[in-house]
């Protein structure tokens, strides 16, 4: 943390703490027996100190608690999502998100994202036209994207990839020109399908956080290029740390994976983020591009929860699945679950759940392929946990349900 | 399908739609046939926008089908009227609809009568009080009413997203089924018969479509005409 960069830290720590509208982080620090000065933070190791804003204590504290700014100040009230099983929060808006370079990239847009609003009023000041998707209701939505005329679509990986085939049955891809991304990190081989099914798009994927205000990471053209989800911080807006998830141990290493943690920076925020932990994991790696930017690169790595889970003899995680599955692109779809089921008597059962495109895959020599060549720590490989009885069985089967369109990896018991 | 609904997706096919940047569909349940009703950009809802300053509402929450894509339109009606409100999609998101409820306390819900009477379940599972108004956008060939404590205000639509007649708080308590007529249309009458007519440079233009049948002209007690619709 630089001095430019511990001003603003320190501006933004301050106005939440002597918020007038909100006692949230004075009762909290209180509770924690934190009791900062009017300099706070003086240092790096100072900062440090502060406890970590969790998903947990949103949802644990009544919306209203943890309002910085009058009622009506508020022009909406966003929610997450409720996919990451932790609780939904509520989230307060009073700011516009810069989406001005959306501006040149299409007319008319099918976003994936509820409310409806949020991409209306982004599409808004450029005269875009926009429709939203319709959970469920596919054939109803590839309707009124044929009617409209759609030239782009916004919204995660999965849905829009579940979505593309009622899409195409009814417009060409050919029309599409700009796909924009956001949410989970998407595989390369979602990457690829896509970029098939939509041949003329351009693809870009953003990094964004709803509880800390949106969109908190951005790629230059070189980024964009190597299109392995690198992005710049927006020091601007947020000051960025990386943890490790199980120790909280701040990481100042490049190229060791951690959870992200942000801080919002600007003034007037109706819920600013002090500490907040994102549940994303990253690793910060050498910056290699040539933009103007100073910034350190971060390579986003996926979902803490959902990306990565621990079993006998090392880890799993999404980024050396969807490496060992890259060969079969052609027969399995690029989402999958991994499972690992474990009871306290019994060693793990590992279940790998795939959609397979065509009938007759081989689930049996797939499973073979995942025990011999998934590597789960340096110089480890999964067969090493089955040779040595850490782990009893791998299996792969069909995804029983197949609307589910998710990646990730479950650890059950 | 009503005879307006004809005339306009007849009106809908010759034209072009992407020079608006806003559309809902021409039905209110989805079939192979339904076409887009366009909409200026940042379009509003005037017949909220009335009972929102009538009742002086400063929360609200939305509980509508996305299929409707009427949100943007309820989301620009707040937003003129500097009323922050919340937006969730019926019925997927039906717990975080209680649980807004449960901590903004509404003073008004809008949503149809489907998705009222499921949130009205979900929100008697989970114990939570009822909003004190509900705003149901309903469509002029439903009759169907929301069986409630709370005041219910109907806002009846002949597309969604274009309304044709609304209820002031004194219609809204009554059981009968009286309306004010959009006073955006232009309306004639004819043998009971209520017509209605845009100006000419609407999104969506049209002229004398009927709209209602077997209507009586009245008088409501906050002084502006009403139409009672026969059953």
């Amino acid at each position: 943390m630089n001095e430019l960069m511990r001003q603003k830290v320190q501006d933004a720590f301050q106005e939440a703490l002597g918020n007038e509208f909100s006692a949230f982080y004075r009762t909290w620090y209180k509770e924690q027996e934190i009791t900062p000065t009017s300099s706070f933070p003086r240092t790096l190791q100072e900062w440090r100190t502060l406890p970590f804003l969790t998903k947990e204590k949103l949802v644990a504290t009544p919306f209203l608690e943890r309002l910085f700014v009058p009622w009506e100040k508020a022009h909406s009230i966003r929610t997450s999502s409720g996919t990451s099983g932790r609780g939904v929060v509520l989230i307060p808006r009073n700011f516009h998100v810069d989406r001005s370079y959306l501006k040149e990239k299409f007319t008319r847009i099918l976003s994936f994202y509820y409310p409806h609003f949020g991409m209306d009023e982004a599409c808004e000041p450029f005269k875009l036209g926009h429709i939203g998707a319709i959970q469920k209701m596919p054939e109803a939505t590839a309707r009124m994207s044929s009617l409209f005329k759609i030239d782009a679509l916004a919204g995660p990986c999965s849905p829009i990839l579940a979505f593309a085939p009622y899409l195409l049955k009814v417009y060409s891809g050919a029309n599409i020109r700009y796909i924009h991304l956001w949410g989970e990190k998407p595989a390369d081989v979602q990457f690829q399908e896509m970029a098939t099914k939509f041949p003329n798009a351009e693809i870009t994927w953003e990094y964004s956080n709803i509880e800390s205000g949106g969109r908190s990471g951005y790629a230059c053209a070189h980024l964009e290029s190597l299109r392995d989800d690198r992005v710049h911080p927006y020091t601007d807006k947020f000051y960025w740390e990386l943890i490790d998830p199980e120790t909280s141990e701040v990481i100042e290493d490049l190229d060791r994976d951690g959870e992200i943690v942000l801080t919002t920076l600007w003034g007037g925020n109706a819920i600013p983020a002090i500490r907040y932990r994102t549940g994303d994991l990253a690793r910060r790696v050498a910056k290699t591009c040539a933009c103007v930017s100073e910034e350190t690169v971060y390579q986003m790595l996926g979902r803490v929860a959902y990306d990565r889970a621990f079993i006998p003899g090392g880890e799993v995680k999404s980024e050396e699945l969807e490496r060992i599955l890259a060969p079969f692109a052609a027969e399995i779809e690029g989402n999958f679950e991994l499972h690992i089921f474990k009871k306290s008597d019994t060693k793990p059962q590992i279940v790998l759940y795939v959609h397979p495109r065509t009938r007759g895959l081989d689930l049996q020599g797939l499973a073979r392929h995942l025990i011999r060549n998934m590597r789960i720590g340096t110089n480890r490989f999964l067969s090493d946990s089955i040779n040595s009885s850490l782990i009893s069985s791998v299996t792969c089967e069909p995804m029983p349900d197949h609307d589910k369109k998710v990646r990730r990896i479950v650890s059950h018991g | 399908m009503n005879d307006a609904v004809t005339i306009l997706e007849g009106l809908l096919e010759a034209r072009p739609l992407q020079q608006y940047h806003h559309h809902t569909p021409t039905r209110f349940e989805p079939d192979d046939q339904f076409l887009l009703t366009p909409h200026i950009r940042g379009a509003a809802m005037p017949s909220l926008a009335r009972t929102l300053r009538e009742h002086t509402i400063t929360r609200s929450v939305v509980f509508c089908s996305p299929y409707l894509q009427i949100d943007p339109m309820i989301f620009w009606t707040h937003r003129s009227l500097g009323i922050p409100h919340a937006s969730v999609a019926a019925p997927l998101q039906t717990p975080t609809a209680v649980e807004l409820i449960k901590q903004i306390e509404p003073q008004c819900v809008l949503a149809t009568v489907e998705t009222a009477r499921s949130l009205l379940t979900a929100l008697d599972t989970a114990g939570i009080a009822h909003p004190p108004m509900w705003y149901l956008l309903r469509n002029t060939a439903s009759v169907e009413r929301l069986a409630s404590d709370s005041l219910v205000h109907y806002d009846l639509h002949v597309v969604p997203g274009l309304s044709v007649a609304y209820q002031c708080e004194q219609l809204a308590t009554e059981s009968r089924e009286r309306f004010h007529l959009a006073p955006e249309l232009i309306w004639s009458e004819q043998n009971g018969m209520q017509y209605a007519s845009t100006e000419p440079d609407a999104p969506l233009n049209f002229s004398a479509i009927p709209i209602f049948r077997n209507t009586t002209n009245q008088k409501c007690m906050c002084g502006k005409p009403a139409i009672a619709i026969a059953p």
